[in-house]
């Protein structure tokens, strides 16, 4: 229910309404000036108060002023709204400034909405989802008002406010059909978004208010004392080997943002406060976010607003790097004892400890020993606190195995922040990020970095990685001498980074994604469906169509020898990679036993061969030659790969394969396809014979073969398609003949004879290339050597009486 | 079309609000003012740390030799900042309730001294 009659919100509002308008505010002027001038002639003499003359006139305007300081101080800054839920009536939950913003513009949604885009939120918004007024549109069509209050109510749920805030108003006119609706979707963006950006206001607007709020408790008692630190110990050896978080929060050399692990922190501040095991271990991989929670403790720790027992309290990073540099056999324990000898006896000091696993023996060469044990008994002990972090695979490797020494701790997991959690993140981080860099971020560049570094950087987790890129893009656009940094100026990193196309589809990209299929018959002759259904692919991934969680196509080409499965795969790595390099070429018949896993996967000192090249590059096509060549074992590890994107190589790090197309050939049913050519049967309507056949007979498993996105089969090529392979490798040759300014001239005779002489009914075109390399670039060489053919001059490449390929030169 | 709000029953209540507000809440905020000050200024001392660790040696010293006359320095410094910090917190409050007084008097006074000029009542 909505009835502003008798809520009391509302007559405040409306009162405020009344009181401030213009015509009020010039009569309280006067009277109160007026007042003023004539009070001031009763005060002969304040020393002496028998001389003090407060007639009535001055008695009546003393009392206008403190009914003046009344309402500026108490009616104007009124709240007196139930909570949401506390009544059935939602408007007796309205803030005053919501109730006020309603009230101004009446039950017109159309009224509303021009008055709330007029607000200092309402113009953020606009700037932020880089739209103007002019972008909205006014029309009518707007859904019901109780619609409209029925959303402003569940976005206030969502939110969790106590009270219908004025963002909730334009929240909810985004959320009802209507034309603000329409006009935020033709610009793309969403509910959730309006939300987003609201979010973001609100923390400018609080930003604004703690700047000027030096009177409020936090700000007047969070002060630290000047004897703070006068019973606390000097910590000389640890000074030199960590970092001081405390120092550098308090220059301003680092800042700490946390949203989202409020949980996380308060976790971690209880157990450090407690008696007993006070040490934390903070999991999460990379970029979650762990040094943020570190960081956000320690500043906190530094205003007085944690727990008293951590009030106060030094952060000190432990730099492994100077810790070890320069040490000698021994040296290390020497200066670790020392450190914490220091960290026990200062008394105030909390030991953060980055990449612990270090100190368990991860990292070969890093560290030499175990350090643990020095550690442990310092843990123990009830002087000395730690903050450790650590990834999954450092954990589960290094720390889980010391028993003794992970039961120090108590273990806090972080897990990745979701995208909306990323974006609410960047938002905090953006003022800086607009000061520094002197740009101005839009909404749709923060949604951008948290989308696009979500599906293209595996590398590291949210909101970290969306920090980074943000901060990288915002760099480019200063140094572009842009204003303004847009979702455009993040794809532009991410393709720069990835070298992958990323964002919105160009026109000239369009239309090559369109006619792809033509693009790729430029290098492969026939094979339509092989070309067909990379292309495909291509499209899916481009439109954005494909499964994230998964490569972005996972093929298996069938078919002899010497028919262009590789020379497809080159194809569309250069066509969607930009370059026929981008492709990891694996010969299968080299992981022929279970023990050839280990070079597969690598393991400790030994890189794997498709874990690493794929951990340096996920932006790769993946090609497993002759897959049936395998090993059953290496064929079984392939299924985790096609079917969720990832693998855990030797060192128990995963390994990302979500952009990556992966290409299985095999020479497997080859026999089959060929007699079927022979027979003139239908390649198509067979092919579900032969794959029965290839499955009966063992090669691969049927579990395998149902998780390739399609099975290719390459036909054999037939004469004309052996001609147009012929011309292709010419046009190859023409090209760089044409770099030393000499013209080619081949007939068709020539041709023909190169495909007839050249091709071999088992190896396929492949022999094709040696033929020409043998007896036309051979020639042409020995020609170029001796002068007889030189820059300018025209070679013809023909047929003589004979039938034999024969050149000849015309200056 | 508009909303029509009911202000009948706000005007009614605006003399409770304007009383309840000068005798009670303005005084509780310039006390409340005046404690978080005075909080401040004992955090800003480090009143708490310094009298718990009255007898600590100075900067934590542990040497042997050291701690005698680590402690003796501790004592004299401490013993000189809680003096001066209580001095400053002496008249910080005794302000801090007289401008609550003045506040609360302000409107007596005022008509007190209206009632003298139209003669109800006299000062001698």
């Amino acid at each position: 229910m909505f009835n502003p009659e008798n809520a009391a919100p509302f007559q405040i509002a409306q009162f405020q309404i009344l009181y401030d308008s213009w015509f009020a505010r010039v009569i309280r002027a006067t009277i109160f000036l007026a007042g003023a001038a004539y009070a001031g002639t009763a005060f002969g003499s304040l020393t002496d108060l028998t001389m003090v003359n407060v007639n009535l006139v001055t008695y009546l305007w003393g009392l206008l002023a403190l009914w003046e300081g009344f309402y500026i101080f108490k009616i104007r800054s009124i709240n007196v709204g139930d909570p949401v839920g506390a009544t059935n009536n939602l408007a007796d939950s309205f803030s005053t400034r919501a109730a006020r913003l309603l009230l101004q513009s009446g039950p017109n949604l159309n009224q509303l909405l021009l008055a709330t885009l007029k607000t200092g939120f309402g113009q953020f918004f606009l700037a932020k989802a880089g739209l103007s007024e002019k972008d909205i549109r006014k029309d009518d069509g707007w859904g019901s008002f109780d619609d409209f209050i029925a959303k402003v109510k569940a976005v206030t749920t969502l939110e969790g406010w106590p009270y219908v805030t004025e963002h909730d108003l334009l929240s909810g006119l985004a959320y009802v059909p209507g034309p603000f609706k329409k006009s935020i979707f033709d610009h793309e963006i969403t509910e959730d978004d309006l939300r987003n950006i609201l979010f973001w206001a609100a923390q400018e607007e609080n930003a604004v208010e703690r700047r000027y709020a030096f009177w409020r408790e936090d700000s007047l008692v969070a002060t630290k004392g000047i004897a703070e630190d006068w019973a606390y110990g000097y910590t000389l050896s640890l000074d030199q080997y960590s970092r001081d978080i405390t120092k550098e929060l308090t220059s301003g050399r680092i800042r700490a943002y946390l949203v989202g692990r409020d949980k996380e922190l308060d976790e971690t501040q209880k157990i450090l406060s407690r008696s007993g095991t006070k040490n934390v271990l903070l999991l999460g991989e990379a970029g979650v976010g762990k040094t943020t929670v570190v960081q956000a403790l320690a500043l906190k720790s530094l205003d007085g607003l944690t727990l008293p027992p951590i009030r106060y309290k030094r952060f000190l990073q432990l730099d492994l790097t100077s810790l070890l540099s320069g040490a000698e056999a021994g040296e290390v324990e020497a200066r670790v004892k020392a450190l914490l000898q220091d960290a026990e006896r200062a008394g105030n000091v909390i030991l953060v400890i980055p990449d612990v696993q270090y100190l368990a023996g991860a990292g070969e060469g890093v560290v030499q020993s175990d350090l643990t044990g020095l550690f442990q008994s310092a843990l123990e002990g009830s002087r000395l606190q730690v903050i450790a972090l650590t990834d999954h695979a450092g954990f589960k490797k290094f720390i889980e195995p010391h028993k003794s020494f992970l039961a120090t701790f108590e273990v806090i997991e972080i897990p990745e922040s979701t995208e909306e959690e990323s974006i609410r993140v960047l938002e905090k981080v953006a003022p800086e990020i607009e000061v520094r860099q002197k740009v101005s971020l839009t909404y749709s560049g923060l949604k951008a970095a948290v989308q696009l570094a979500k599906r293209y950087l595996p590398d590291k987790e949210l909101p970290g990685k969306a920090i980074d890129l943000l901060d990288e893009a915002a760099v480019e656009v200063a140094a572009a001498g842009k204003k303004e940094l847009s979702a455009a100026d993040i794809a532009a990193v991410v393709t720069r980074k990835t070298r992958i196309p990323v964002g919105k589809v160009t026109e000239p990209e369009k239309d090559k994604l369109l006619h792809l299929e033509e693009i790729l018959h430029q290098r492969i002759v026939g094979q339509e469906e092989a070309i067909s259904a990379v292309s495909n692919a291509i499209r899916r991934a481009r439109a954005g169509l494909r499964d994230d969680k998964r490569p972005i196509g996972v093929y298996l080409f069938l078919g002899p020898t010497g028919v262009g499965k590789t020379e497809t795969s080159k194809a569309l790595a250069e066509a969607y990679y930009g370059d026929e390099k981008r492709m990891v070429r694996l010969d299968m018949s080299e992981y022929a036993t279970p023990g050839d896993l280990n070079k597969l996967l690598g393991g400790p000192g030994e890189a794997g061969s498709l874990t690493e090249a794929i951990r340096d590059n996920p932006y790769s096509l993946v090609l497993l030659d002759e897959l049936e060549k395998a090993d059953a074992k290496v064929q079984d590890t392939f299924l985790q790969v096609f079917d969720d994107g990832r693998l855990t190589d030797g060192t128990g790090r995963t390994v990302d394969f979500t952009n990556a197309i992966i290409i299985a050939t095999s020479n497997a049913g080859a026999e089959g396809i060929r007699e079927m050519i022979l027979e003139r049967r239908d390649l198509q309507s067979e092919k579900a014979n032969l794959l029965d056949s290839i499955q009966k007979s063992g090669i691969f498993k049927p579990e395998l073969l149902n998780r390739f996105d399609e099975i290719v089969l390459f036909r054999p090529l037939t004469i004309p398609e052996i001609v147009k392979v012929v011309a292709l490798l010419l046009k190859s040759l023409d090209k760089r003949l044409a770099a030393q300014e000499i013209d080619l001239e081949i007939t068709d005779a020539a041709v023909k004879k190169i495909a007839e002489t050249g091709y071999d009914p088992v190896f396929g075109a492949r022999p094709l290339r040696r033929y020409i390399q043998d007896h036309v670039e051979g020639v042409f060489a020995k020609k170029l050597l001796d002068g007889s053919v030189k820059r300018g001059d025209t070679i013809t490449l023909d047929v003589d009486d004979l039938g034999d390929l024969s050149t000849q030169v015309f200056k | 079309m508009n909303f029509s709000i009911n202000l009948t029953p706000l005007i009614l209540t605006l003399p409770i609000l304007f009383v309840k507000f000068w005798l009670f809440e303005g005084p509780q905020l310039i006390l409340k003012i005046t404690w978080l000050l005075a909080r401040a200024i004992a955090a800003l001392f480090s009143l708490p740390i310094l009298v718990r660790t009255f007898f600590s040696p100075w900067k934590g010293e542990y040497r042997r030799g050291y701690v005698g006359i680590a402690r003796g320095v501790g004592i004299v410094v401490r013993l000189v900042t809680i003096l001066v910090a209580l001095l400053v917190e002496a008249g910080l409050i005794s302000s801090g309730i007289i401008l609550a007084l003045a506040w609360l008097g302000a409107p007596i006074a005022w008509t007190v001294l209206f009632l003298k000029t139209i003669g109800v009542i006299s000062f001698v």
